[in-house]
């Protein structure tokens, strides 16, 4: 999972961007709104009977319609809409959704290393996937089909505003995606939880050892359940542990009469609060440098740092305050990545060090260093104490300082890291490296997740039923599909857009394809000319396609945030308001749209 | 003769102030997807309807009446004029407050039953609770559904869709009424109810516009009536006038003897007249509208409205 910093930006400062953005958004998308509906108005009326009807509608708008909305209207409407959903059998949807988990144990591959991931991207796929199927299915269907039966008659012919009929449906799908959703959550968390739930016994015999404190160790090994077994150490006084392998370990106790019991599964399901900070570079000569060595991967999102120079990467983190850490020490968690320039031996694992500094170089006060072994593949913790040696770089010093007292100022901690072999590499990026804050529980941040799954199950309904106001519903259901698959590849019509892909745009790579070129080779076409109009092509439709794009939801970006939760990470609260933000304001521009071609619709013509 | 039914109109509007409907050169083109021209369902019309009428819409089949009410009602959009309801524009929502519509089949959710249906529509107009209830009750009564108010609507029948269709257009207890063929699909008894219920409306001076193709039941109950054909007005009057035929007396004697008949067909006889007829004082509206059918498809084009020609001839 690659973690964008952008996600952890604190919300006061996204809601200033945000509200900056909609101040120059709003006025901008409502004129172009007023002018394509001129022009539409224009063609059916003539100039200027389409310039009356146009200010008639928007005056009619703000006059009448917004003004005596009412609410008994609308759930009117939901509750109409709700029914006809039971009516069209959306229940059938949690139906198998159960089934499906009935039967996953067949397919979900329990051998994994990371179960608990697996269980968990599996039910927030599964569920984000059904759910968001539900609300287009559910929602494309209704208005057109009123239009279709005429049923619409008796209701517009009641003084029911057209905000009303759009907002009514947009409640009622909603509140059944809700139930429906809050049905999906329960069984998905039992099933995880039960999923995940397993105990081993003892495989063999106890190995007694004595410890160098003299105190007698009991050392085994579990039995192999669910593809795995743990090692374990019993303590003198008959309580233990086992060591991390599928992403949890047991406490391991054993009874008066001898027999050794394990605990169910520990840490598999946890919220991990990542604090992250700024990185920064020294080169080989420990000059500030923008960024490390690149190792030979175009668009690699890592750098590198060379073993055996002075080169090295510097963490900066903000607002690390004493009281965050009761127990008086940080915990940093690693993700480093190793480059090695020459096997030598492949298990040998690449060392490190790590120093703290004190933030005004000036100061010159650096604690450390503290060695440790790079594992790859896997996040290691690092325990930085309360107290840590004066570095000095000629001879040990007899110095301590205190992380809290002598090296973080204003809250301020800086970690600098320096590979420690020679010709190898650690390749890092800015998340590699964070504060482990105290957990968060799991069960909220699952909660968490379901909340952005139904974030997610607003904007698409409200994009149905503003669909579903203007076509029919197959064409509706088509628009809102290639709505959501520009918005959920958003990134790439980004890169498309500003022309980073190899192989160029549509026309192009229709040409590439066809005459089966290789995608680096630069197009060449007899006819010059030609090759322009094609790249010019490319580029509107590119530019076109883009800034449709950015005013999308970007879909993708919000069902990675499920990621979160199957990568044990804790959903920032941020996220979320971010999230509920942007939703509130996709229904306000989606309803606002769906009364405008409702109120110009003829819906008896 | 047309000079006679203009300055009565007038005379009602100018009395009343404001009608409740006035359409003014209200046209209506249907265009298919390339924007040609398919149909033009409604022409130039020009309608003014009082409060306290009970009005009605004639012509043939697809000759424009159901187009009309839908565009008084700003389901279709004019191509050209105006539609104006209690003063207020067609599409304006407001207007609906005061409005029942009666589409020319039941348009109703069909999961729902009758009380849910009704409920519903009491909803749409911000009703409390307590005045839904109330108003329901009422309402199922008058259509006689009492027996089948809790079963869905997709078990109806024909008639009693019709009925529970009245009964929404009702529960705002409206001030006009907009009914499309109300009687088709009832039996001879619901037809009779129909009727009285209309007629209760106008005592209680409510407006009712209606089109039918039940002559008889138009006659019945309007108090004037428009002829279209192919879209345009052919005819518009009161009914009494329209069907008046003016080149013709009507004399009821009570009594008399044998000799004294004798003398007044002498007296007939001697401003060279003669007795055509007896007993039938007016012709009928059906007679009417196929006259003015006939003559349309005849002479297309316009036809002065209000030029009757009623005379003996054609009969
Ligand atoms: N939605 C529509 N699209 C195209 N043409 C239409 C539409 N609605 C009505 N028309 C046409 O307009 C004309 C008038 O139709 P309308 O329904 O108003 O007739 P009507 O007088 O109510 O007939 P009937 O007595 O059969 O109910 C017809 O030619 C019809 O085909
Ligand atoms: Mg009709």
């Amino acid at each position: 999972m690659e973690i964008d910093l952008r996600d952890f930006e604190p919300f006061y400062t996204w809601i200033g961007h945000a509200v900056i953005l909609a101040l120059i958004a709003v006025p901008v998308l409502s004129f172009v709104g007023v002018v394509v509906g001129y022009i539409v108005s224009a063609v059916r009326y003539g100039p200027i009977e389409g310039a009356i009807a146009v200010a008639r509608g928007i005056g009619t708008a703000f006059a009448h319609d917004f003004r005596y909305f009412s609410l008994r209207r609308t759930v009117a409407i939901a509750r109409v809409a709700m029914k006809e959903a039971i009516r069209r059998k959306v229940l059938v949807v949690f139906v198998v959704f159960a089934i499906m988990f009935l039967f996953a144990g067949f397919f979900l591959d329990t051998k994994s290393e990371h179960p608990a991931r697996l269980y968990l991207s599996f039910v927030l796929t599964t569920t984000t996937f059904l759910v968001l199927f539900l609300a287009l299915f559910v929602s494309v269907f209704s208005l057109p089909s009123d239009i279709a039966h005429r049923t619409i008659y008796t209701v517009v012919t009641k003084p029911v505003r057209a905000s009303e009929i759009v907002l009514g449906r947009i409640l009622g799908f909603t509140a059944i995606g809700t139930l429906i959703l809050a049905g999906m959550l329960v069984v998905s968390y039992v099933f995880v939880v039960r999923g995940m739930r397993h105990t081993h016994a003892v495989d063999g015999a106890l190995e007694a050892t004595e410890g160098p404190d003299g105190e007698r160790r009991w050392q085994g090994v579990t039995t192999l359940d669910r593809h795995h077994r743990h090692k374990f150490t019993l303590e003198s006084d008959g309580q233990g542990s086992t060591d991390i392998v599928h992403q949890h370990w047991h406490s391991v106790r054993r009874l008066e009469d001898g027999t050794v019991v394990f605990s169910p599964p520990r840490d598999h399901l946890i919220a991990r609060v990542p604090k992250f900070g700024r990185l920064r570079f020294l080169d080989r000569e420990g000059k500030p440098a923008r960024k490390g060595v690149n190792v030979g991967y175009v668009w690699e999102y890592r750098s590198y740092i060379e073993g055996g120079t002075e080169q090295a990467a510097i963490w900066t983190f903000d607002n690390v305050r004493e009281a965050d850490f009761p127990d008086g020490r940080i915990v940093l968690a690693l993700n480093l990545r190793v480059f090695r320039t020459y096997v030598g031996e492949v298990k040998k694992p690449i060392r490190g060090v790590l120093f703290v500094e004190h933030p005004d170089p000036t100061k010159n006060l650096r604690g450390g260093p503290i060695p440790f072994e790079a594992k790859e593949f896997q996040e290691q913790l690092l325990y930085l104490p309360r107290k840590l040696e004066r570095y000095r770089p000629t001879g040990r010093s007899s110095e301590t300082l205190d992380l809290f007292k002598d090296l973080i100022a204003d809250g301020r901690l800086v970690i600098k890291i320096k590979c420690d072999d020679s010709a190898q590499y650690f390749g890092v990026a800015a998340p590699d490296v964070y504060i482990r804050m105290p957990d968060g529980y799991f069960s909220v941040n699952f909660l968490k997740g379901f909340a952005i799954i139904w974030l997610q199950m607003v904007t698409i309904i409200a994009l149905t039923v503003m669909f579903s106001t203007l076509l029919k519903s197959p064409v509706a259901l088509l628009a809102t599909v290639v709505t959501f698959i520009v918005g959920y590849q958003s990134a790439f019509i980004e890169k498309m857009a500003k022309n980073e892909l190899y192989g160029g745009g549509p026309l192009e790579a229709l040409i590439r394809i066809v005459r089966q070129d290789n995608l680096m080779v630069p197009l060449e076409l007899k006819w010059p000319w030609l090759e322009w109009v094609i790249k010019t092509l490319d580029w509107v439709f590119a530019q076109m396609l883009y800034v449709f794009a950015a005013l999308l939801p970007s879909f993708k970006h919000i069902s990675q945030m499920t990621e979160f939760v199957a990568y044990n990470y804790d959903i920032p609260w941020a996220i979320v308001a971010k999230f509920g933000v942007a939703a509130a304001g996709y229904l306000c521009v989606f309803s606002v749209l769906g009364y405008f071609f409702l109120k110009s619709r003829e819906v008896a013509g | 003769m047309a000079t006679d039914v203009a300055p009565e109109t007038e005379a009602t509007a100018s009395a009343s102030g404001q009608p409740v409907i006035e359409t003014r050169s209200l046209t209506k083109v249907f265009r298919d997807f390339w924007g040609r021209e398919k149909v033009r369902a409604v022409r130039a019309l020009d309608l003014k309807i009082q409060p306290g009428e009970i009005f009605g819409l004639l012509g043939p089949n697809g000759s424009g009446k159901s187009t009309t009410i839908k565009l008084i009602l700003g389901l279709l959009f004019p191509t050209s004029g105006r539609a104006l309801v209690f003063g207020k524009d067609a599409t304006d929502a407001r207007k609906n407050e005061r409005i029942g519509y009666l589409p020319e089949e039941s348009y109703l959710y069909k999961f729902l039953n009758a009380e849910e249906t009704l409920d519903f529509y009491g909803r749409l107009f911000n009703m409390s609770a307590a005045q839904r209830r109330e108003r329901i009750d009422e309402l199922i009564d008058m259509v006689k559904l009492n027996w089948a108010r809790r079963r869905p609507l997709k078990e109806y029948s024909k008639g009693m869709t019709r009925r529970i269709g009245l009964a929404q257009a009702l529960i705002n207890d409206p001030d006009l009424v907009l009914l499309d063929e109300p009687t088709t699909g009832l039996d001879p008894l619901g037809t009779d109810d129909m009727k009285e219920m209309i007629l209760e409306l106008k005592a209680r001076g409510k407006t009712v516009v209606m089109c039918s193709h039940l002559l008889p039941d138009i006659q019945d109950v309007c108090d004037r009536v428009a002829i279209l054909y192919n879209g345009e007005l052919k005819e518009q009057g009161r009914l009494s006038d329209l069907l008046t035929i003016r080149d013709e007396v009507d004399l009821r004697i009570k009594e008399l003897p044998e000799e004294g008949r004798r003398e007044l067909e002498a007296l007939v006889a001697k401003y060279g007249s003669e007795i055509v007829h007896e007993s039938r004082a007016t012709s009928t509206l059906k007679d009417l509208f196929m006259k003015i059918v006939r003559e349309s498809e005849e002479r297309p084009g316009k036809r002065a409205p209000g030029a009757i020609h009623q005379s003996s001839e054609p009969r």
